[in-house]
């Protein structure tokens, strides 16, 4: 009994599994155009109180052992990850907004209680911070904003990206004509160690 | 009593593989063990410029080439540290020559940047992702903005990597011809990158 519970634990620590949650995937390998379902093509705007992602923006890619892990674990239509294994998970991420208001990471448990390791990941020049600055209207408006954090979730948890000012856009990737470079402006990865 | 020794045992065996102490291989590229005071100790800054598609850590001059008794012009970056599997993985995976990282032992690989800034620049920095046969395959675009000067901007990004698959990070421009990276502050990196392997 207690030979067994010690392979199978270290079988299950060593295996790693990875998500790459990224623009390029949304799109086939016969594309070689951009093919976005927005009527702006490259940037697109986030919705107030919504995830990132809950537009399509991305799609997923799993490198691991499998089993009950897989690619849908990131839902394509809320933008919220699902763990399958309970686990320690390395979140990192890279975002070019035009202007930051408000963006959270958000982790709940599978009851969906919002947990501690939900933070605020950047605040920088409010859209309508423009209109406030009399003498000097803000020009210089765009940044990436890129990151981890590390936190431990349930089997049945999630965690999202949620936008809290609908002033603003996402910009993604391109992919140039007759190359097969891919190009990510924005994306996710998610490590479970 | 018989119930209460498993759950012990177990719990002890678990942290024992939860906690091994060679559980990655790990490098860090950075400007830090460049600096040599030598006989200029009034000197706090020394800055590496890049100019337009310039792959970072190769391609650059600095500002100040006549003292260059005191540091060495041609490493902006050096590896240290190298706890990693020492048949197949060393310190040289960075080469200094080509500014790219090459890949040992397939796996997943964090890597982790910071860049200081030493002058205003609209840029684009690129992580780009090289095969075995050199051809870029992917393209991450880790910075796309207007940075000032004392700006820093880090990041990171956990990536599954092929044996021979290489890394480079390279830097453009919209309006600027040149940024400046900050090689260090005494002993203090500004500038680099690090690279996990999760074993």
């Amino acid at each position: 009994m207690a030979s067994f519970d010690i392979i199978n634990a270290n079988r299950i620590n060593t295996q790693k599994s990875l998500w790459n949650i990224e623009d390029i995937y949304r799109l086939p390998n016969s594309d070689n155009l951009q093919n976005y379902s927005d009527s702006s093509r490259n940037d697109i705007g986030l919705t107030v109180n919504t995830y990132i992602g809950s537009s399509y923006l991305f799609g997923s890619n799993y490198t691991g052992p499998g089993g009950v892990e897989k690619n849908d674990q990131f839902t394509a239509n809320n933008g919220k990850f699902t763990a399958n294994l309970s686990g320690t998970y390395i979140v990192t991420y890279n975002f070019k907004l035009n202007i930051i208001g408000f963006l959270y990471f958000v982790a709940k448990d599978s009851t969906g209680n919002r947990l501690s390791a939900s933070h605020k990941l950047a605040y920088y020049n409010s859209p309508h911070a423009e209109s406030l600055i009399e003498d000097k209207p803000i020009s210089d408006n765009t940044i990436h904003v890129s990151g981890s954090t590390t936190l431990y979730l349930e089997k049945g948890g999630t965690f999202g990206f949620e936008c809290m000012d609908d002033h603003s856009e996402i910009t993604i990737g391109e992919r140039y004509t007759g190359s097969n470079d891919k190009i990510s402006y924005s994306g996710i990865t998610v490590l479970r160690l | 009593m018989y119930i209460v020794y498993i759950m012990s045992f177990d719990q002890l065996t678990t942290n024992y593989i939860n906690t091994p102490e060679s559980s990655v291989s790990y490098w860090d590229v950075c400007d830090l063990i460049d600096w040599n005071e030598g006989s200029d100790p009034g000197r706090w800054e020394i800055y590496a410029n890049y100019s337009n598609g310039n792959i970072i850590g190769k391609d650059y001059y600095t500002s100040d080439p006549d003292n260059s008794g005191t540091f060495d012009p041609s490493a902006h970056f050096l590896t240290r540290n190298e706890p990693v599997v020492q048949t197949t993985e060393n310190a040289d995976q960075w080469d200094k020559s080509t500014g790219q990282f090459t890949i040992n032992e397939s796996g997943i690989y964090d890597i982790s940047w910071r860049f200081g800034f030493g002058n205003t620049t609209t840029n684009q920095i690129k992580l780009e992702i090289l095969n075995d046969s050199d051809t870029v395959v992917s393209t991450y675009i880790i910075n796309d903005c207007v940075n000032q000067n004392k700006d820093m901007i880090v990041g990171s990004k956990n990536i599954y990597l092929e044996q021979n698959y290489k890394f480079q990070f390279k830097i453009f421009f919209t309006s600027n011809t040149v940024a400046r990276f900050k090689f260090n502050v005494r002993a203090t990196s500004y500038s680099g990158f690090t690279v996990v392997r999760y074993r």
